[in-house]
């Protein structure tokens, strides 16, 4: 097991070496630099002011070179600098990446806090209201853009309550209620969609394996119907549960990205497709290696979950 | 009380110029304050206004704070060098030059109390006394000097622009006194000081202690607390300020947010205080009894752009472009894009002083909509048959691309077949600077001096060698674009900018569009908020919480 | 479920056998009525984006009328905010949103399915690369790609749907891998293997036919994904650009107008949750059919 996980660790290393050259290279086949792009139009810069600009910048290097000192860079720990603001760039992860990390994490839990009893409920009480509410409202869990939803608790809000989160983040650690208050709105527009896919999945998963013979055997020994349910059924189905969430990565990373730009949340989707329109390399080199590590990161933790969760998987 | 007692303080400590304050200076300064309030607010909302207060609207006092919902990041809050518009948002709260514009763009004393022209090559100012720095320091000509030839050549991330007057040197005669060199006459000089935009003054040596990018020094009515960028800005009250009873606001923070519905519900919930929202929105919101709507135009004009190289492309024909003129139904634009507030745009917009041609001279002669005559001047050309062109456009704000789009289908009739191309900011900037275009769809913005709008047509500009090398070259325009730099008097240079306005319209090597109304949006308890011509936020300086 | 191969059985035996199996996926069908409502639904909408534009002959892209007109027998659908037909723009995109589920499909399952064989049939170091790259492409978060893509090539609707499959195709070649691993290891391909059959001809004959299942199981899913994920994109100013209409980019464009028009969002989000149902009804009833132990996604 744990040799598995070494050597699961250890395969990350190419993974983002592969990933970082081929956003090293696709940002910089993009049409412009930080200079145009900072410049818009309007300043009639003379192109030598420009190159003289992107030296300072470090621009001019061979481009191996630039790869070279990003890689270095990354490994001890010298993230660099943004182009456009000059901060660096260590402070502007810290800043945005607690509010992508909370708002991902809140829409996981709200989805199988959600969805989970939900897909349950169905499972068990097939074919009642309960059954056609939750699977109707799957539905439109599954076909409402998350940018609309947030639209919409936005304009209910506004014109209904006369209330909307707060426009300026309020870090968790400073206020939790009102940090909470601030990403409950964002975290539900995001978790929509996974909690539906989870509670369609919860559901069918619940309904073949309540119908599988060794449940059947258990009941018929006269084991208590809560216990069948909760011991056996359950545990069976969280592992597509958890193989569909660990895949659902990528997109609750495009949700949050959405909501943070409606929201005004500077988190590091918000951060790093600023980071692309603006051309500022480093910052979008190193956010989005660091979001490819947690990706490949959470990935693994799902294989090892499902290995625990299922015995009868062999590892490796 | 006690409030009131530290707000006087500040005051009995400056040394005024003319000696000890007196009572009745304060009296003359409140006042001046008061009525520049007032005019503020009659000038607001023109032409006509929208729901605004009227005779029982409170008195300016001190003191609340304000929130402002930002359209983008200020991406840096650098005082001079390259610069987005974004930027000047928050340095023109910040930041101030030697001199400034009332509402109409007539030149007021700013940090410069009076200026000489001795002759036509000399400028010589005399600066305000007892103005203090944001850290503290006092203003003196050292700094003025700094400031203005660094100006030249800013550090990164400035880049030289082709504003910058021709400056040969400043010259410190005393503490107080500045005399400007000129290498020759130059008429832009003073324009470009009252824009500010890249003439910011800054203590000396200030790029070698600190980064501007995210801090800031300087003599304005707000000073910068923190920039936290894509996040927000906090300023607050300069309690030195050099005018002692502006601003009113204790301090503002400037929110970054990007999507239009989100600035919409934090209006209406009461999250910001104000902001800039689009036509429809601004209609939406009138409705509402906790809002104000305040209007203006700004220097942001839409236009079409042509790469004209002499390559056998259609529009390098004289007749094709003024045909293309014609078939552009500016009235139908306004109505379908901006909901009826636009107006027509000359190549200097309207708004700017005295400068562009009048709406009634555009909407009857050079930019009148006829589509007969458009056909046959495609018929007098040889192209009945039309061509095909691809239009990029700026993808967000959407109103560029829905321009292109009414544009596309409006000259379909004379059988031009146009391809609207969307790009995202960076790849259009690129485009744009380098001439990669065929047609764009963009907007100009504003200049300090009226020639700043024909500088695309000098032939040593970047611009010029980028769009039109080799393809459009007018001697008369030419000849006159350097008469207007060098003249200075205003009243012989209008005619001459009437004139340069005439050619470009009528050889149309550039399409002017239309200038569509600003609108922005404020709680009731701001008041005093007014558009500002040059898309800044600075009536925040004058404005006040009820 | 492959017809027996044995060398030496009757012919005749062979196909009984595949008519006998035919006909039980017959009336299995038959006894899904969930299946059958969302082919339905799917064929009414094809039905639609071919002969729509025929039937109602509006151009889309003509800005004739009035902006933001309520729903009138001329504009059954309203007008939007530059006067264009609604109805018209409804069915364009149905046309539009087919085509970006489709293509984003084709693309994710061509790419993820070369991939997972290759990685389940070589296995080992080939394997090992291979997940790697797979592991890449899972990394890459859609909206990046979107916008370096549509940043090189310009914002389209085509290079939408090509970042889009990108992504999706690493989700289809892990479940492709994973079903290849299964298949190789049933004892007839192991069998037919040792015994020198053309690597070509196990995966044509024994892979191919068992991976259709599981590959249709996910297409139904990630067409209706790729819909959603298109109007995400047109979010951001990317996707779909104007004047084409796709269902997400309507959607948008329509949150300026939600109180002044809010039928130009409603008629849009209702053939988006259609086609989002048929596409989910199908695939629940194509998971029925074909084998009830599929189960969801698999590794």
């Amino acid at each position: 097991m744990t040799r598995y996980v070494v050597g699961r660790l250890l395969l990350l290393i190419p993974t983002l070496l592969g990933m970082s050259l081929l956003i090293f290279v696709l940002v910089r086949l993009l049409p412009g630099d930080v200079v145009d792009a900072m410049l818009t139009g309007d300043v009639g810069a003379s192109a030598a002011a420009k190159q003289a600009v992107r030296q300072a910048l470090g621009l001019t290097d061979p481009l191996p070179v630039q790869y070279v000192k990003l890689v270095g860079g990354v490994v001890t720990g010298h993230l660099g600098t943004s182009l456009t603001s000059g901060e660096p760039i260590a402070r502007v992860m810290g800043r945005a990446m607690p509010i992508t990390a909370e708002l991902a994490v809140l829409a996981v839990v709200l989805s199988t806090i959600v969805g989970i009893p939900l897909g349950v409920l169905s499972a068990v009480r097939p074919n009642t209201v309960s059954d056609f509410s939750a699977r109707v409202g799957g539905l439109i869990g599954l076909s409402v853009p998350n940018f609309w939803f947030a639209t919409l608790a936005l304009l209910v809000g506004s014109l209904v309550f006369h209330w909307i989160p707060p426009v300026t983040w309020i870090p968790p650690w400073q206020s939790l209620s009102g940090n909470l208050g601030q990403m409950a709105i964002p975290a539900v527009a995001i978790s929509v969609y996974l909690m539906a896919i989870v509670m369609r999945m919860t559901r069918a998963t619940m309904l073949e394996v309540l119908s599988l013979d060794y449940i059947r055997t258990a009941r018929a020994k006269g084991v208590g119907g809560r216990a069948v349910l909760f011991r056996h059924a359950l545990r069976n189905s969280l592992i597509p549960v958890v193989t569909v969430i660990g895949f659902q990565v990528g997109a609750l990373m495009g949700g949050a990205t959405v909501v943070e730009v409606i929201f005004g949340l500077p988190g590091m989707g918000y951060t790093l497709i600023q980071a692309i329109f603006g051309r500022d390399y480093p910052v979008i080199e190193v956010s989005a290696l660091y979001l490819a590590a947690v990706f490949v990161f959470i990935n693994l933790l799902v294989d090892l979950l499902y290995g625990v969760l299922d015995p009868r998987i062999e590892q490796g | 009380m006690d409030k009131r007692r530290s707000v006087i303080d500040p005051i009995l400590e400056l040394p005024e110029r003319e000696g000890r304050l007196t009572r009745r200076a304060l009296v003359r300064a409140g006042l001046a304050a008061g009525s520049s309030v007032a005019a503020a607010r009659w000038l607001q909302g023109w032409p006509g206004s929208l729901g605004l207060a009227r005779a029982a609207s409170p008195a300016p006092k001190r003191g609340g704070t304000v929130t402002w919902g930002m359209t983008s990041d200020p991406v840096a809050v650098v005082p001079f060098g390259g610069v987005s518009g974004s930027t000047f948002e928050i340095t023109a709260l910040v930041y101030e030059s030697l001199l400034a514009w009332d509402r109409s763009l007539r030149l007021i004393p700013a940090l410069a109390v009076s200026w000489q022209i001795p002759d036509d090559k000399t400028y010589v100012f005399k600066l305000r006394s007892g103005v203090k720095f944001h850290s503290g320091k006092t203003l003196d000509a050292d700094d003025v000097k700094y400031s203005l030839e660094l100006q030249k050549t800013p550090p990164p991330p400035g880049v030289i622009q082709s504003f910058y007057p021709k400056i040969a040197s400043v010259e410190v005669v005393d503490p107080m006194t500045v005399r400007v060199h000129m290498s020759e006459p130059d008429a832009t000089l003073l324009g470009y000081l009252a824009w500010g935009r890249y003439s910011s003054i800054i203590p000396k040596g200030l790029y070698d202690r600190a980064d501007l990018r995210t801090h800031a020094d300087g003599t304005g009515p707000f000073k910068l607390v923190e920039y936290i960028p894509n996040d927000h800005t906090t300023l607050a009250r300069h309690t030195g300020y050099w005018n002692p009873q502006l601003p009113w606001l204790d301090g503002v923070t400037m929110k970054v947010m990007q999507d239009e519905q989100a600035r919409v519900a934090a209006l209406r919930s009461g999250a910001i205080d104000g902001s800039t929202v689009s036509t429809d929105s601004a209609q939406l919101l009138a409705r509402d009894p906790s809002l104000t709507v305040v209007k203006g135009l700004t220097a942001v004009f839409r236009e079409v752009e042509m790469t004209i190289h002499g390559d056998g492309k259609p529009w390098n024909n004289l007749k094709v472009r003024q045909a293309i003129n014609a078939a552009i139904n500016r009235q139908e634009i306004i109505d379908k894009v901006y909901s009826g507030d636009a107006l027509y745009s000359s190549k200097i917009p309207p708004g700017y002083g005295d400068w562009p041609i009048p709406d009634s001279a555009l909407k009857s002669t050079y930019e009148k909509f006829d589509l007969a005559k458009a056909k046959q001047l495609m018929v007098d050309a040889g192209m009945p048959n039309g061509f095909s062109v691809t239009l990029q456009s700026i993808a967000h704000p959407e109103d560029y691309t829905q321009i292109a789009e009414v544009l596309k289908e409006q000259l379909r009739l004379i059988n031009i077949n146009v391809t609207v191309q969307p790009l995202e900011i960076g790849t259009f900037a690129t485009n744009n600077g380098s001439g990669a275009f065929e047609w764009q769809s963009t907007g100009r913005g504003m200049r300090g001096d009226p020639s700043g709008f024909i500088a695309d047509f000098d032939p040593q500009s970047a611009l010029y060698k980028a769009w039109y090398a080799g393809g459009y070259r007018n001697q008369e325009l030419t000849t006159l674009y350097y008469q207007g730099l060098h003249e200075p008097r205003p009243v012989k240079r209008l005619p001459l900018y009437r004139r340069m306005q005439e050619i470009i319209l009528t050889e149309a090597p550039v399409l002017p569009i239309v200038n569509p109304m600003y609108y922005q949006v404020v709680r009731k308890r701001l008041n005093g908020m007014y558009v500002a011509y040059d898309a800044t936020e600075r009536g925040l300086i004058t404005a006040w919480t009820a | 479920m492959s017809v027996p191969q044995t060398a030496g059985t009757p012919r005749w035996v062979r196909d009984q056998v595949v008519v006998g199996r035919l006909r039980y996926t017959v009336s299995r069908v038959r006894r899904n009525p969930i299946g059958i409502t969302g082919a339905v639904i799917i064929l009414a909408t094809v039905l639609v984006a071919i002969a729509g534009p025929w039937v109602w002959r509006v151009d889309y892209a003509s800005q004739a009328s009035h902006r933001l007109l309520a729903p009138s027998p001329a504009h059954p659908m309203g007008t939007d905010e530059l006067g264009r037909d609604e109805l018209a723009r409804v069915i364009h995109g149905a046309s539009v949103s087919l085509q970006v589920g489709i293509v984003a499909v084709v693309i994710a399952s061509v790419i993820g399915s070369a991939v997972g064989i290759a990685a389940g049939f070589y296995g080992g170091r080939a394997d090992a690369i291979l997940m790697r790259f797979i592991d890449i492409m899972f990394a890459i978060p859609v909206l990046v790609l979107a916008i370096l893509i549509a940043g090189l090539l310009g914002p389209s609707r085509t290079n939408a749907m090509i970042a889009i499959g990108i992504v999706y195709s690493s989700a289809f070649a892990r479940v492709v891998r994973g079903s290849t691993l299964t298949i190789m290891s049933l004892p007839h391909v192991e069998a037919a293997r040792s015994l020198g059959a053309v690597d070509l001809r196990i995966i044509v004959r024994h892979l191919v036919p068992n991976l259709i299942a599981p590959l249709m199981v996910l297409v139904t899913v990630y067409l209706s994904t790729a819909i959603l994920t298109e109007a995400t994109l047109s979010f951001l100013g990317l996707g779909t650009q104007p004047p084409e209409p796709s269902w997400g980019s309507m959607l948008n464009a329509a949150r300026s107008h939600m109180e002044l028009a809010p039928w130009l969002a409603v008629f849009p989000g209702l053939a988006i949750m259609l086609v989002v149902l048929g596409f989910n009804f199908l695939g629940d009833g194509l998971r029925d059919v074909l084998d009830p132990r599929l189960g969801e996604v698999q590794r």
